[in-house]
């Protein structure tokens, strides 16, 4: 993954981008969120999944939460759909609290589950069509069952049983059910795991149509360039905690870019000819060096400078801006290290 | 309602579309009953209760079997597959999603008994004294089994432990209702009752017979009492232990839909 990636998101809304034409929009009071969450916590018995999270996001947004496994991504998701109660905290979902009005939220919001939730021995088409008349007590407006087939590529598929549906097709199956009555808020929990590369494309095509209709969706994924190229604000949960939250370019410009090379055993470091606060570090073999700096441009340049200057040779050169991926190992490795282990 | 009956229209389907089942559950009733009537016992062997016995043993049988077995077998695997969640979800409300579940192992058990009395009574030429007693006994089977059900489901993690953790209560039914059957109507005892499927065989014997001591509906009422105490207690008691032990997904903790949660839901 490249941090060119962040090319790829090309939906101006939200919070972070806003679309309209109004003059002035910081004139106009701001959205309420689509989700507001304060303090959130939740156990399993003894065991605290959660342990006061804050999250939010705009109408419009796609928020990505990511995680390690068993990081409380899926607990939080399901407190926020209503289906687990929490233990504190405070929690809006499209206004509404999910606890209280579990029902009035299912009739606005559309859930694909982290497993596959699929009868095998019913078709596609017949599935959809269960799920229109119980999906809001039967009262909500749907699309028509050939429309949806049609919306995740399943139309020839429509009338094979579900037990014969291979596994990407049957996630764009459980896409179709969750997008059935045009949802205002979608939560996605791991909707690509499984897909080839192919349908995972069209599947991110979707759901930027979907971003591009005002439609707030919560995301959680383990592929992380998936949250490079959709998330408009991201946050990144590692052992019940959020360990990083905002936009994607602030959660970036929070991290040092690296550079990388080898030298000679007997090169001295160039320390004293680096500006700003980068951090230096050598490697036991004296050979592999990482320079770790908030002003990558400036800092290769006093660096290649050097190395014209004295005639060094910087081996295997690597310079590059911070990535999600970089991001997400620090979380891991950082909160890893002692306080993990006291 | 609506949510309910498509849900039991689906699960139906399900049925029908798994041949082997759907032929056991329907074709082996109809050759049983079959066979019972076109091969009658010899007049002078029936002893005088035998028909009730046999009705009560039945219902007994289909009871746990056709309803209480079949039904925390679908409903563990609906968890498994993750569908229970899938029809909360929904918004449908937590009853209606377990009454459309278990409303075809409710027919079953309704079509397969209703087959199998009728087919007694031709057999054995002895037609029930009091049929509403054997329709409510019927009724509160359904509901006892279902109640059962869903109880013990919440403590049956996988689709194969099913059958095990639902044996207490397949032995009560049963083994409740066989024994209430080797004494004479009058003398069943609380202790047969309290297993649930005493009580359905009194019902079913007061039903077929009559009660002992008196004829007429105000006498089997009386004589029904104590076995409908005991029902509408079991169900009830099972109905809430359900409600506080339920579990929509293979990695809830039992909780059911009585956790602050769900007990406010608009």
């Amino acid at each position: 993954m490249t941090t060119t990636a962040t090319g790829d998101r090309d939906h101006p809304r939200g919070a972070s981008g806003a679309t309209t034409t109004t003059p002035d929009p910081s004139l106009r009071p701001a959205p309420d969120p689509a989700i507001e969450v304060q303090q959130l916590r939740c156990s399993y018995g003894d065991f605290e999944a959660v342990r006061g999270i804050e999250l939010r996001a705009a109408p419009g947004e796609l928020l990505a939460v990511l995680g390690t496994n068993g990081a409380g991504k899926t607990t939080t998701l399901e407190v926020l759909q209503g289906r687990r109660p929490a233990d504190a905290g405070h929690i809006r979902v499209l206004g509404l609290d999910p606890a209280r009005q579990r029902r009035a939220l299912a009739a606005r919001a559309g859930v694909v589950l982290q497993e596959s939730a699929l009868p095998d021995e019913l078709t596609p088409a017949e599935f959809l069509l269960l799920w229109q008349q119980m999906a809001g007590g039967g009262t909500l407006t749907h699309r028509p069952v050939d429309e949806q087939l049609a919306r995740v590529d399943l139309t020839h598929r429509r009338d094979v049983r579900i037990g014969r549906l291979s596994g990407g097709e049957r996630r764009r199956l459980d896409l179709a059910t969750a997008l059935s009555a045009d949802p205002e808020l979608l939560f996605l929990d791991e909707p690509t795991a499984g897909l080839d590369p192919e349908s995972r494309a069209d599947t991110w095509t979707l759901i930027r149509q979907l971003l591009h209709t005002g439609t707030t969706v919560v995301l959680t994924t383990h592929y992380l360039e998936e949250a490079d190229a959709l998330a408009d604000r991201l946050a990144i949960m590692h052992e019940g905690q959020i360990e990083v939250a905002g936009t994607l370019p602030d959660v970036l410009a929070a991290r040092d870019a690296r550079i990388r090379f080898t030298l000679d055993n007997d090169s001295t470091l160039p320390n004293e000819r680096l500006v700003g606060q980068a951090t230096v570090t050598r490697q036991r073999d004296r050979q592999h060096v990482e320079v770790r700096t908030p002003d990558l441009a400036d800092d290769l340049r006093s660096l290649l400078a050097w190395s014209q200057a004295g005639g060094t040779d910087l081996q295997r050169l690597h310079a590059s801006e911070p990535t999600l991926a970089e991001v997400f190992h620090d979380v891991r490795t950082t909160t890893n290290a002692p306080e993990v282990t006291r | 309602m609506t949510s309910a009956i498509a849900l039991a229209r689906a699960e139906l389907r399900i049925l029908a579309r798994d041949r082997v089942a759907a032929f056991n559950v329907v074709v082996v009733p109809l050759f049983a009953a079959i066979y019972l009537v076109t091969n009658p016992p010899p007049a002078e062997e029936i002893p005088g209760p035998l028909a009730a016995a046999g009705a009560a043993v039945l219902l007994a049988v289909f009871t746990s079997v056709a309803l209480v077995l079949k039904s925390v077998m679908v409903l563990v695997q609906r968890r498994e597959q993750h569908l229970l969640e899938r029809w909360r979800i929904s918004g449908t409300a937590p009853a209606a999603i377990l009454a459309g579940t278990l409303l075809p192992g409710v027919l079953l058990l309704a079509g397969g008994i209703a087959v199998m009395f009728a087919a007694l009574a031709i057999a054995l030429d002895q037609a029930p004294v009091q049929p509403f007693w054997l329709v409510l006994a019927v009724v509160l089977a359904t509901a006892l089994g279902g109640t059962a059900a869903t109880f013990t489901a919440a403590y049956a993690r996988t689709t194969e432990s099913a059958s095990v953790v639902a044996l207490p209560i397949f032995a009560a039914l049963l083994g409740g209702g066989i024994w209430a059957t080797l004494v004479p109507l009058g003398e069943v005892t609380w202790r047969m009752r309290g297993t649930g499927g005493g009580a359905l065989t009194e019902l079913v014997r007061i039903g077929w017979e009559g009660p002992t001591d008196a004829t007429g509906f105000v006498a089997a009422a009386s004589a029904a009492g104590p076995s409908l105490l005991v029902l509408l207690t079991l169900t009830g008691a099972l109905g809430v232990a359900g409600t506080c032990t339920f579990r929509w997904s293979p990695r809830a903790q039992r909780g059911g839909w009585s956790r602050r949660s769900s007990q406010r839901e608009s």
